[in-house]
């Protein structure tokens, strides 16, 4: 039976008989990646490990994420479960004075599905997606939610719905109006909820719906400017990001600091990672601007 | 058997003295490459730094009596030895945050010559592990490519990588693997920031839990590496890893209350650390690391 029935078990995994991977990531937002304190980024549009996904599709067209832009993660075999042991993160600042990057709020999440390139200048029209790709992982979109990424920069000011298919299966759900934020640069998450300066990851749903399955359109109601990826992830486990590690600097001081996150002692409940997952990090940045600045850590995965 | 309780842990430790202290100490002697891996058993310090000798693509199991050992005490028969915490700290005006691993190496393969340089498919000389192994069958193993003297251009493609599973089914490496140009020594030729790059360890198919046994390889494809420069493979089984955000800074880890716990350094391990440079760590940059360690039984 696939999964751990007790802590033996679990140890027995992770140390004697070979069912532990480590997989590391360094993410590197460029130096235009100039984001605002409060404003969500997500770290797979920016270089390093894993490779960077620019969610370069037909406009509109359901695709699924490319599995080399996301956490490497060991093939399993098909009996057999995989769990998030252990996430540890840390964050390099720019340079020997950076502290904008301090402070970041992280979702490590699984990247479903997305539809790139709708026109946030497009006041009006309803832009209905394509494609006959459906979710392959929490296939009935329970607990699956909405990130619209920024692909071009924005002006900002603008204001947009989403029309959508609901985890129930009922089509034609629909967004509260999402306010977006004055600065976008691409990586961005361009949503907010009631007003431009509310910045969440996550796009609100209708009342009462717990989930996407799938986009059917978005329409603009207020031009924004830029063009964004709505992109489908089911949210896995939060982290952080603390103290900028900096390089010694003139007076001989350095800083920084390292998040770690247990799953069996720190958080009980490891999540279940599903095959062919695609594994990403949001950040929030609670201080400025993460340009330049690398995320640095790994995850430990264990399987039985 | 190791420990049976807290109160057996602290009684063995104390009244027993069954525990002791590592202090292992390397320079890094040549400035490294932001986003790769470094082995820094090729680097001077205490213990000496290991030059992999041996003839090319035949095996040479390690174990605490080799060229470039952390001494641990010795075999402590029917006992087990355990970690009980780790410290670290890395000194450098680059490089940080380091990301620090130990393993425990059964083996390497020295690539030497020609078999660094050619394109050709190189066949690998050595006795598959079998039960009697440190770990049974290469249960939990993995395999890396280092850097022992740098070679010159490249860097070729990893286009054939085949092993044994723990099973002893041969199975071949599901991707193709790139290496770097001009890999300086220590660095692991396969890792960095650039498509095709994998790190640590190279890829196992799919299921498998360890290496039995090393056969063949192929550099082919990309540019070859030209010059006198030498590779070693190494056959390593991970048994922690330490973040080390920044420079100066001493990290510690306890593993008697972590999970899983106290990390087992079997008879005869042939320990050594790996190091992840976010940034290119500068030359003559310091590693200092602690290891508290005790048996029970």
């Amino acid at each position: 039976m696939a999964g751990f029935r007790n802590i033996r078990e679990w140890c027995l995994s992770a140390s004697d008989d070979g069912k532990n991977y480590i997989s590391m990531f360094r993410k590197t937002p460029s130096a235009s990646t100039i984001t605002v304190a409060g404003q969500w980024f997500d770290y797979g549009v920016s270089s390093g490990i894993p490779l960077a996904n620019y969610y370069a599709a037909a406009p509109g067209t359901a695709t699924y994420v490319d599995a080399k832009s996301g956490l490497n993660l060991p093939s399993i075999l098909p009996n057999e479960k995989l769990f998030l042991s252990q996430l540890t993160t840390m964050t390099r600042g720019a340079s020997p004075g950076t502290i904008t990057n301090e402070q970041q709020l992280l979702f490590l999440c699984d990247y479903l599905l997305y539809y790139p390139f709708f026109d946030m200048d497009d006041v009006g029209t309803i832009q209905t997606t394509a494609g006959s790709n459906t979710l392959t992982r929490y296939t009935t979109g329970l607990g699956v939610q909405m990130v619209v990424v920024g692909q071009a920069p924005s002006a900002g000011g603008g204001r947009y719905t989403i029309t959508y298919t609901n985890s129930d299966g009922v089509p034609g759900r629909v967004t509260p109006p999402c306010y977006c934020p004055s600065q976008a640069p691409v990586g961005s998450c361009v949503a907010s909820v009631g007003a431009a300066a509310g910045i969440t990851p996550f796009v609100p749903l209708q009342a009462g719906d717990k989930g996407v399955r799938s986009v059917q359109s978005l329409t603009v109601e207020i031009a924004n400017g830029g063009l964004v990826a709505v992109v489908l992830v089911k949210p896995i486990q939060m982290g952080y990001a603390n103290e900028s590690s900096r390089e010694v600097m003139a007076s001989g001081v350095s800083n920084g600091d390292a998040t770690q996150i247990d799953r069996i002692t720190m958080m009980a409940g490891a999540p279940e990672i599903y095959p062919n997952a695609v594994l990403g990090f949001l950040s929030k940045t609670l201080t400025g601007t993460i340009a330049f600045c690398s995320l640095v850590g790994w995850a430990t995965f264990v399987w039985r | 058997m190791g420990f049976t309780s807290q109160d057996d842990l602290i009684n063995q430790m104390t009244t027993n003295g069954k525990r002791d202290n590592i202090i292992y100490q390397k320079t890094i002697d040549v400035a490294q490459v932001a986003a790769t891996w470094t082995d820094l058993t090729t680097m001077v310090g205490i213990p000496g730094a290991d030059t992999y000798a041996g003839t090319s693509l035949t095996y040479v199991p390690t174990d605490d009596t080799s060229l470039g050992a952390i001494y641990h005490g010795g075999n402590v028969a029917n006992a087990t030895k355990h970690f009980m915490n780790v410290g670290a700290t890395v000194t450098a005006a680059a490089g940080a945050p380091w990301i620090l691993m130990c393993v425990d190496q059964l083996g390497y393969i020295p690539v030497t010559g020609a078999d660094v340089t050619g394109t050709s498919q190189r066949t690998i000389t050595m006795t598959a592990l079998d039960g009697a192994a440190r770990y049974a069958a290469g249960v939990g193993t993995r395999a890396c490519i280092v850097t022992t003297a740098a070679p010159t251009a490249g860097g070729p493609n990893l286009t054939e990588f085949t092993y044994k599973n723990v099973g002893g089914t041969q199975h071949t490496c599901p991707v193709t693997v790139g290496n770097i140009a001009t890999p300086v020594k220590g660095a692991f030729t396969h890792t960095g920031a650039a498509a095709t790059r994998y790190g640590p360890f190279i890829p196992l198919a799919a299921g498998d839990t360890g290496i039995s046994d090393i056969e063949t390889f192929t550099f082919n494809n990309g540019t070859a590496y030209t010059g006198s420069g030498t590779l070693a493979i190494c056959l390593v089984k991970p048994l922690f890893v330490l973040p080390i955000p920044s420079s100066g800074s001493f990290t510690m880890t306890d593993f008697v209350n972590m999970l899983p716990s106290m990390p087992r350094i079997k008879d005869g391990a042939y320990l050594k650390f790996f190091l992840f440079n976010t940034g290119a760590t500068s030359i003559s940059a310091p590693v200092t690391i602690s290891l508290d360690y005790a048996y029970g039984g």
